[in-house]
């Protein structure tokens, strides 16, 4: 994951920066250390470092800076991100600390700064290594627990996603952003018109994570200790959150195992009730698994997009414009009834 | 072009034996980014042996379920267009099992692998005689 400074001009761009911009904040005196690059992600880059000043002992801190910010973008700006972390941190749902956000004056772009938490996120490691056993054991049951207290909030403190598209019409939302693209994929039109045609009742909409699933979570020995990537969050109907957390994609090769590869519904909706959820409607959850299939498939079309065109080349995206066929495979087997 | 060596599927070969050389001595993030060059090489290969079979058999199953001629984009984008409308919704079986088809086909190509069995042995049989 971790790169050395002296070949990894991601962190060389930024390493003057943001030691100016924790100066200006903490003092002259402040400094900063071993910064390491972490692995590209869909939208931000991550930045590790040591922050130390003459008051504190030395805090490992993680910079998040936004890499994807074209129209379409189905991510939320940093600033939402970071207004939500603030809401999630006082509520006491596991989420790394937020430190304090980038200004223009620190010339870093858009983004913030939040404790580091230790712990591993590489779901086939959580899925299979021995070492997470008890992790595994709690998993289903800790993601009940924590969708619950984050569906619990009050959705007026996040009012200001209330125009986020996928606040809006997270169908509709889909369909533009899978048109910006200009790709032709008859599967995920037939997903979006299933989906129009079984489309349930609307609900009284709650603040969504929106990515809540296995590779967004640190994970240590004893279970999940924080929720991360908060830039899909949405207001929205609570069974979405459930339902993008069972999608198949995130069973890693445990198809059996719908709670991301791990664990059981029936262990994860005991958990939700009694933290507060409601009862989980399962036939509604199945809709969003649907649902779910086809946004990661946009979402794969939209890395190919942003690499053929030349926007955020990476040989990863690439490869995920060729990983479409698999998400619509798994979606065309949902929708036949041969996948549950 | 087979007077010249060597052949394509060589290069590529050769190609993924230095990636699979130096996979091992690189850091996490080039490590990644190599064997991701290596499962697109491998995509590479499988589309030249036979993605234009697989091509021209989609462009028959598109012109007979349509009715209409053009080429595999074309009718691959009216086809989209028209589930999008409506306008198989009564026929939704049969335009399901022929999207189907063509997604067993586009996978059989990037990651045969995740497959079920009857859509695999389908495959190759379909391979296998053509």
């Amino acid at each position: 994951m971790a790169q050395d400074l002296s070949i990894d001009p991601d962190v060389a761009q930024v390493r003057d920066r943001l030691l100016a911009a924790v100066r200006r904040r903490y003092g002259e005196r402040a400094g900063i250390e071993n910064l390491v690059s972490a692995t590209l992600g869909g939208s931000n880059r991550t930045v590790l470092f040591d922050f130390n000043d003459d008051r504190a002992s030395t805090r490992r801190l993680v910079l998040r800076q936004e890499t994807y910010a074209l129209a379409q973008s189905p991510f939320l700006a940093p600033h939402p991100q970071f207004r939500l972390l603030k809401i999630a941190h006082r509520a006491g749902i596991p989420v790394p600390e937020p430190i304090f956000e980038l200004d223009d004056d620190d010339g870093l772009g858009r983004g913030y700064i939040v404790a580091c938490v230790l712990g591993e996120t590489l779901p086939k490691r959580l899925v299979n290594d021995p070492d997470f056993s008890t992790a595994r054991a709690r998993f289903s049951a800790q993601c009940g627990e924590i969708l619950a207290r984050l569906h619990a909030l009050d959705p007026v403190a996040a009012e200001f996603l209330a125009d986020v598209p996928d606040s809006l019409d997270p169908v509709a939302a889909q369909t533009a952003r899978y048109d910006s693209y200009a790709q032709t994929h008859p599967a995920i039109e037939l997903g979006l018109r299933w989906l129009h045609l079984n489309r349930p009742t609307a609900s009284k909409p709650c603040l969504l994570h929106g990515d809540f699933r296995n590779g967004n979570l640190i994970v240590d020995h004893g279970g999940i200790r924080a929720v991360l990537d908060w830039e899909c969050a949405h207001l929205g109907d609570p069974m979405e959150d459930i339902g993008w957390l069972c999608t198949r994609s995130w069973r890693f090769g445990y198809p059996d195992r719908p709670i991301g590869g791990i664990g059981t519904r029936k262990e994860f909706a005991t958990a939700y009730a009694a933290n507060g959820g409601v009862d989980v409607d399962w036939e509604r959850v199945h809709w969003w698994e649907v649902f779910g299939l086809v946004r990661w498939a946009v979402l794969n079309v939209m890395q190919a997009h942003g690499h053929i065109g030349g926007q955020r080349r990476a040989i990863p995206f690439a490869a995920c414009g060729r990983n479409t066929c698999v998400i619509e495979y798994d979606l065309l087997m949902t929708l036949s009834g041969e996948y549950d | 072009m087979s007077r010249n060596w060597p052949t394509v599927d060589e290069i590529m070969a050769t190609v993924d034996e230095l990636l699979e050389t130096i996979v091992d001595r690189l850091d996490e993030r080039d490590r990644y980014d190599a064997l991701c060059a290596r499962y697109l090489l491998d995509v590479g290969r499988r589309e030249l042996a036979v993605g234009k079979v697989l091509d021209a058999q989609e462009l028959r199953e598109l012109q007979s379920f349509t009715g209409e001629s053009g080429s595999l984009e074309e009718l691959h984008k009216n086809l989209g267009q028209s589930i999008r409308a409506g306008r198989y919704d009564e026929q939704w079986q049969q335009v399901f099992e022929l999207v189907l088809a063509h997604v067993v086909n586009n996978v059989s190509v990037s990651r045969p692998d995740q497959l079920e069995p009857h859509h695999r042995k389908a495959k190759e049989s379909t391979q296998d005689s053509s």
